[in-house]
């Protein structure tokens, strides 16, 4: 009689506690893959991001604008957000910047930077302090041809627990000289949700 | 004395419990190890960042090209939605790539101090004039070092995904055009 039922049920009692303890305390983040589909909300998310600069780089790509080889120079202009919900333009023209300057076949001014740049220029020149041969020239910033503007817009509906959201993003080039718009593409993007009459 | 010995078992567990528990331990581990403790930005997410980028640019034509190009760093914003030291990460990079020996970096961050000590040298009549530094012959940098992180953020539940994207930019000073970017993505998961 000296094992009674409870004696079974210490041992069995500490293992259950400490493995639950192990599962609440063990890490539980782990790294993915960026390039997979992400779908976790319906919100815009770094796939939305993906799919968008991936057409837009395509579609310059292969316009005439591109192909003549002019190397032209871009800057970035403004990008507005014009859905209800918080996205970060910026990110999304820096993917396509970046994408289109590896690609080797345009050029862009850094806009972000303009200031500091003709600080730093300022210095070199006036401060007195920096060695003559060393100074960069000034008057030789690359004057831009071309300025990338955009808008990201949204439909998003609702009946029921269904949820229909659709995205559409349009990227323009307009010709800084003649004020034309000399390239223009558009991305469509329609995601759907529906939540389960249990859980989230 | 029967029944006193399955109560001295429980006693003894529940001690174990919280002495496994309650107790902090602390210890040295190894900086380089992937740390997954949360998703939010930690120290391995700097190294990568540090490693693409420090890649990158010196297999880039504007560090192969040229002869030891000068670069300045400067702000690399922190869009995301949490306290990122972005500075951490520049320097980082600075460094791997000083002591590669192929890029040179102005200390930007310090200017006012040098403008100070050459001042110091030059007017207190306190240093020997012939180890007085040269006022004039600093060396005017040819690149900026600027970009920014941000992130997507998204929840459900809790299940969280986290879609970090770092995009680094080097800025020709003279022509104001950008000669090299790249950008590193990162994805984590919590569950």
């Amino acid at each position: 009689m000296r094992g009674g039922p409870l004696r079974v049920l210490g041992p069995f009692t500490t293992a259950a506690a400490l493995c639950l303890c192990l599962c609440a305390c063990a890490a539980t983040a782990q790294y993915g893959d960026p390039a997979a589909q992400e779908t976790l909300t319906i919100d815009f998310g770094s796939t939305d991001l993906q799919g968008i600069a991936e057409q837009m780089v395509g579609s310059l790509l292969a316009s005439p604008l591109v192909q003549e080889g002019s190397r032209p120079v871009v800057i970035v202009g403004r990008i507005v957000n014009r859905t209800d919900e918080h996205i970060d333009t910026r990110s999304v023209a820096d993917k396509i910047r970046t994408t289109l300057l590896q690609s080797g076949r345009v050029r862009f001014v850094a806009d972000e930077v303009r200031d500091e740049v003709v600080r730093e220029l300022d210095y070199q020149a006036g401060s007195g302090l920096v060695d003559p041969a060393t100074r960069k020239r000034l008057g030789h910033l690359v004057g831009p041809g071309y300025v990338m503007t955009g808008r990201i817009t949204s439909i998003r509906k609702t009946a029921g627990r269904k949820t229909d959201l659709y995205f559409l993003f349009t990227l323009e080039v307009v010709e800084l000289e003649t004020g034309l718009i000399r390239w223009s593409a558009q991305k469509e993007i329609r995601k759907a949700a529906k939540t389960p009459l249990v859980g989230w | 004395m029967r029944a006193a010995q399955p109560a001295f078992a429980l006693v003894a567990t529940a001690v174990l419990l919280c002495a496994a528990a309650c107790s902090t331990k602390v210890e040295y581990g190894d900086p380089d190890a992937v740390e997954t403790l949360t998703v939010d930005f930690g120290s391995t997410d700097l190294q990568m960042i540090a490693e693409k980028m420090v890649r990158s640019l010196v297999s880039s034509p504007v560090i192969q090209q040229r002869t030891r190009p000068v670069v300045q760093v400067s702000a690399v914003t922190n869009k995301t939605n949490e306290h990122i030291d972005t500075r951490s990460i520049t320097d980082k990079i600075r460094t791997t790539l000083i002591q590669s020996g192929q890029v040179r970096f102005s200390a930007a961050e310090v200017r006012d101090e040098v403008l100070r000590e050459l001042e110091y040298q030059r007017g207190s009549g306190y240093v020997n004039p012939e180890s007085r530094k040269q006022v004039g012959k600093q060396v005017g940098a040819d690149y900026l070092l600027t970009g920014e992180i941000t992130s997507i953020a998204k929840q459900r539940g809790k299940v969280r995904d986290v879609y970090y994207k770092i995009t680094l930019n080097l800025v020709n000073l003279e022509t104001g055009l950008i000669d090299w970017a790249d950008e590193k993505e990162i994805r984590k998961g919590e569950r």
